[in-house]
Order: C-alpha cells, then sequence, then structure tokens
C-alpha cells in the first residue's frame, strides 16, 4: 500500500472536515423551517404504502449521493496528502554512456535507414545504459540527450526512421544549415564528445559513430585529430562505416577507431552489430557498484478513482433524484 | 389588537337578510323575546299565589290584588369548543390558515347566539389541557373570548388534541345544558373520542364543525413544512399520481367514518373549506340541529 508524502496535511484536512460537519450538524435549526406553508397531519400520508416505497427509494438516492461526496472529500484528501509508492531503483546498473552519432550528409542516405536499424539492434541489445544520439553533417543536432528511458529512444528512433523513409528534409534541417556546406567527421566526432557530461568521469563512455568519412569543405579537425580528443577523454570511438567507402577512407576511420580503443565495422556485415555490442559490453571501465535506492513514487491513481467514483455516484444521484 | 366581529359581521351582511333573520328568530326554539331580566306582567290574584308575590303599591292603584309574575327567562347558553393545537395553525386545502377559519366559524356561531340574547361560553385546548372562559353575553366578551382562542394557536403549541379539551369541558361544564359547537380538525374517531362525544351528546346538543388539511401531495405547492416535526416536507412529495390516488382514497374514506360514526352519536356534521363556505355550512347545521330538536 503506498504511504503519504504530507501525512500531517491529510490529517489536519480530515480534522477540518470533521469539524466543519459537527458544526453543520450541532447548527440551530429553524423550527419553522425558515418558512414555507405549515402542512397538519402528515402522519396520515407517511402511514401510505406509496409514501413509503417513495421515501425508501429517496432514501437510498440519499445515501448514494451520501456515499459519493464522502468518497470524493476522502479521495480529494488522500490526493491532497500525495500518496507515493516506494520504488528500488537500482541505478545505472551498466555504468556506460553511449553516443550515437549519426552521419546525415547526402552521401549516407542510402545507408540512414539501415543504420538506425542497427541501432536500434543494439538497443535490444543493451541494459541500463545511457543513451544519446546526435545528427551532424555541416552542423550537428543533439536529436536527444543521454537517457536511460529506452521507450523514449525507442519513440525518437522511430521518428528519425519515418524521416529517413520519407526523406523528411525538416529532419535534417539544423544539420545542414552551415553556409558554406560542408560535412566533416572529425567535427562530427567532436562535436559528439562535447555531448558528454563533464561529471561523467568514472563512467565508461563510447561515441558510436556511423559515417562513411566523406569529408565535404573544409572543417576544424580531422578525422584523427578528433580521435586524439577522444582518447583524452578516454571515450572509445566504434565506426561504423559503409561498403562504399574507398579504402584510405575506411582506413582513416578504422585507424581512428583503433586509435581509441575501439573498433570498425561496416553497416552491411552480417553480425556487425553483434561485435560492437560485445565490444561495448567488454567496455568494463567501472561498474558502479549499484546501491539500491528506495524512492517514493507519487501513485495518485487509487485516490484519483475513488474521488472519480464518488463524483460519479454524487451525479447519478442527483439525477435520479431529479428525475421524476 | 385584531378585531374578529367586525369582520364575522361584515361577512355575515353579504348573506341574505332573509336567511340571517331566519337564524336570528328562532333557529334553536327560544321560548322569549325580550331581553330584560325584570321583565314580567301582573295577574289578579288567585287562591294558592305566594303572598310575598302580591304588588302591593299596584294593587292600591288599581283596587284589585295583584301578584307579579315572573317570565321564566331561559336563555341558551352556546358553548364553543375549539380545538386550539398546533394543528390548527397549518392551512387547509384552500391554503387559508385554519387557525382563521377556526375563528371565524366560532365567531359566525357566537355572534349569532350573541344577537340571540343567549350567552357563549368558550374552551378551547390542546394536548396539554383544556382552558375555558365563563359563558356570558355581549359582544366585548364574545370579542375577547375569539382573540383568546386565536392567540392560543400557534406552530409552536402543543399537540391538538379534541379528547382532551373535551374531557376540560366535562369537567367544567357539570350541570348545565348547552349547544356546544365543537370545531376541530378532520378527526379519526377512536374510542376515548367516541366515549367523550357520546357523553357530551348525553348532556348537550353537539354540532361538530370540521376544518380539513391541505393535500402535500398535489402538484402546484409552495415550499411545505411540518407543523408537527417543524422541518420541511420533501419536496418529491408532489406530482406523484399513485400517490395522490393513495392520498386521497385514504382521505375520502376517513371522512366517511368521521361522518358515520358521529351520524351514529346523532351529533350534526359539517365540514368547512374557507369563509365563503363557512357561514352556509353553520346555518345547514344549525337548521338541522332544529329539526333534530323538534322531532
Amino acid at each position: 500500500m503506498s504511504d503519504l508524502r504530507w501525512p500531517v496535511l491529510a490529517l489536519s484536512l480530515s480534522v477540518l472536515v470533521l469539524a466543519l460537519l459537527l458544526l453543520w450538524a450541532r447548527r440551530p435549526r429553524t423550527r419553522a423551517g425558515g418558512g414555507g406553508v405549515l402542512v397538519a397531519h402528515t402522519a396520515l400520508l407517511r402511514s401510505l404504502p406509496r409514501f413509503r416505497s417513495l421515501a425508501r427509494r429517496e432514501q437510498a438516492v440519499a445515501a448514494l449521493a451520501t456515499l459519493g461526496a464522502a468518497a470524493m472529500v476522502v479521495g480529494t484528501v488522500l490526493l491532497a496528502a500525495r500518496p507515493t509508492r516506494p520504488v528500488t531503483i537500482e541505478p545505472d546498473r551498466n555504468g556506460r554512456d553511449i553516443m550515437l552519432c549519426l552521419d546525415v550528409s547526402a552521401s549516407m542516405d542510402r545507408w540512414n535507414l539501415q543504420v538506425v536499424a542497427s541501432f536500434r539492434q543494439l538497443l535490444s541489445e543493451l541494459d541500463g545504459e545511457r543513451l544519446g544520439l546526435t545528427i551532424f553533417s555541416g552542423s550537428s543536432v543533439a536529436i536527444f540527450p543521454l537517457t536511460d528511458d529506452y521507450e523514449y529512444v525507442d519513440d525518437r528512433l522511430d521518428e528519425a526512421e519515418a524521416a529517413f523513409a520519407d526523406g523528411d528534409f525538416d529532419y535534417f534541417t539544423g544539420a545542414e544549415a552551415r553556409v558554406p556546406r560542408a560535412s566533416q567527421t572529425g567535427d562530427g566526432l567532436m562535436s559528439c564528445l562535447q555531448r558528454f557530461e563533464e561529471s561523467g568521469e568514472q563512467r565508461g563512455r563510447a561515441v558510436v559513430l556511423a559515417s562513411d568519412n566523406d569529408p565535404l569543405g573544409t572543417g576544424i579537425f580531422l578525422l584523427p585529430e578528433a580521435a586524439q580528443e577522444a582518447v583524452r577523454d578516454e571515450v572509445v570511438l566504434y565506426g561504423v562505416g559503409t561498403p562504399n567507402m574507398s579504402d584510405e577512407r575506411a582506413r582513416e576511420f578504422a585507424d581512428a577507431a583503433l586509435t581509441t580503443g575501439g573498433e570498425m565495422t561496416v553497416v552491411e556485415d552480417d553480425g556487425a552489430v553483434d561485435d560492437l555490442v560485445r565490444a561495448i559490453q567488454r567496455l568494463e571501465r567501472e561498474r558502479l557498484e549499484s546501491r539500491a535506492t528506495d524512492i517514493a513514487v507519487d501513485d495518485p491513481a487509487t485516490p484519483f478513482w475513488v474521488t472519480l467514483g464518488g463524483l460519479g455516484l454524487l451525479i447519478g444521484a442527483a439525477l435520479v433524484g431529479r428525475r421524476r | 389588537m385584531t378585531t374578529h366581529l367586525p369582520r364575522i359581521k361584515a361577512r355575515l351582511a353579504l348573506h341574505s337578510h332573509r336567511r340571517v333573520r331566519g337564524v336570528l328568530q328562532g333557529e334553536y326554539a327560544s321560548t322569549h323575546v325580550g331581553r330584560s331580566l325584570d321583565l314580567h306582567d301582573l295577574r289578579t290574584y288567585v287562591r294558592g299565589d305566594d303572598v310575598r308575590d302580591v304588588d302591593w303599591k299596584a294593587s292600591a292603584r288599581s283596587g284589585q290584588m295583584l301578584v307579579k309574575r315572573y317570565v321564566a327567562t331561559r336563555k341558551h347558553t352556546v358553548l364553543l369548543v375549539v380545538s386550539t393545537g398546533r394543528s390548527m395553525a397549518a392551512v387547509n386545502d384552500r391554503l387559508v390558515p385554519k387557525q382563521d377559519l377556526a375563528v371565524f366559524v366560532a365567531g359566525v356561531v357566537g355572534w349569532l347566539a350573541v344577537r340571540h340574547g343567549d350567552l357563549v361560553g368558550v374552551a378551547y385546548g390542546d394536548a396539554q389541557g383544556g382552558r375555558s372562559r365563563p359563558a356570558s353575553g355581549g359582544e366585548l366578551r364574545l370579542e375577547h373570548s375569539l382573540g383568546a382562542v386565536h392567540d392560543a394557536i400557534s406552530s409552536g403549541g402543543a399537540a391538538s388534541d379534541l379528547g382532551s379539551v373535551l374531557e376540560h369541558v366535562a369537567q367544567v361544564v357539570r350541570r348545565r345544558r348547552t349547544i356546544m359547537v365543537v370545531v376541530c380538525d378532520d378527526q379519526v374517531l377512536d374510542d376515548r373520542l367516541r366515549t367523550l362525544l357520546h357523553r357530551a351528546q348525553a348532556q348537550h346538543e353537539v354540532l361538530v364543525v370540521t376544518l380539513g388539511d391541505l393535500d402535500p401531495t398535489r402538484d402546484d405547492l409552495p415550499r411545505l413544512v411540518d407543523v408537527d416535526h417543524g422541518g420541511p416536507l420533501p419536496d418529491w412529495l408532489n406530482g406523484d399520481r399513485r400517490l395522490q390516488e393513495e392520498y386521497a382514497g385514504r382521505l375520502a374514506a376517513d371522512a366517511q367514518d368521521l361522518t358515520a360514526g358521529l351520524a351514529r352519536l346523532g351529533i350534526s356534521h359539517e365540514h368547512v373549506a374557507d369563509h365563503e363556505a363557512a357561514v352556509p355550512a353553520v346555518f345547514r347545521l344549525l337548521e338541522r340541529h332544529r329539526r333534530a330538536r323538534r322531532r
């Protein structure tokens, strides 16, 4: 059963309600009933069988309405006191941050759907890691920051998938916004590196970079420079290349990955993602001693339904009472 | 101070003169016309007359022996018995306060009696006991009596109980034979009431005027307050056909029981709905009573 976050409030509200009820019950009733025509000898009326059946019906309706009102009061008092449910959280069982980094330059159009699919597969293999997604071309856009809410991640991947499938230009606009147009893998990697939080030093960190390493225009960082930066930040780079990469480009990409302790796969490879996952699993930089902590989560469902039920009962009784 | 008699007179004036005069002259078989207690005549002495009755001065003037003869003054006493419990503070089916109607009916009878030169006494009360004002003549006394009855009725008073008023009358009015006009609401004749009425009928001429109650199941009513409980009547009473039928049926049966029960006791009975109907009803009642007496 749930606890109350503010039990004192519930108590004082209950006392207030009881006090008001008492005050109401003890208020002086005017004998004349506050105006109206006086009638005598109602005993005759009250002895009629029809009167009794009507009275019983009205009593039942009034009882229901009272029950509804009581349920509403109890429900709202409980709601006001914020019922909570204790939840045991095991924080960061796998203390790793993984930033998915997706090159959305025109040359990647063919592969993006596949890459997202492989990201999704990666997602299904992970448990407890934090994921983030950044797309880049000329500049980078964070689609979502690091999070362990996998449902949310899944939704965003759906979005990305739909955008890639339809060629929805709006989706990439942010990444294309630079003039003159440019697409630099090195810059993309750098911006992804910046998405990690400063304080996450003890967590294993990886960037999964999907790109064909086909630079366009002039950038700020070359890929090897960015790789050096990754080494300095203790981030492991996993590359996901495309089959049509030239050898030179592929070698540069693979070298960069290797520099950081990661590896490179190609998007079409069978088991490419499996390899990636396995590699990430190895990244057991520090498995944080996961101390289960109890936290209280708001759990207003029961009193809410009680209140709603009470309201329904009250309205129903009022309608039945009016119907004649 | 409210004046009751002028209003009663005003209403009576609206009715045909002949009817009123007829009522005034001998509706209850009076034996005399004059008012004065001193009314008498003289006649010649015959053997056997009391010597104390000889009018010596008149005898001396006329030269023959004359004796005073007193007319036996036979004044009737009309006793108005009004139930003044709190149920009389309610209204009847025409939304007329029963209080006003009771005072009016009693006033009509009382005024007719006063005009007739009879004595009018008043007894009233509720479940907590009865009170009475001695029989006396004169409009002023009648006015005061009616005022007392009017003031005795209040919604905060005790419950109505005609029986207790009748018991009070039985204790207070011991030997005198009166014309007892009972003004009360619809009664259910139980054994106690039947016994009391029977006993009253043995001593007095009993006439009963009943005032009905408001039917609380009617459609077109304002807010109703139960005079006994002091609380409002539930609003779901109005307009339920079955309830109306049952209530009307029960009311009719009760009324029939009352009429039949009173008839068995030999008591004339009228039901009065409002001020208009009150005067003819009183006349009918007195008429029936007169016929019954001459039977």
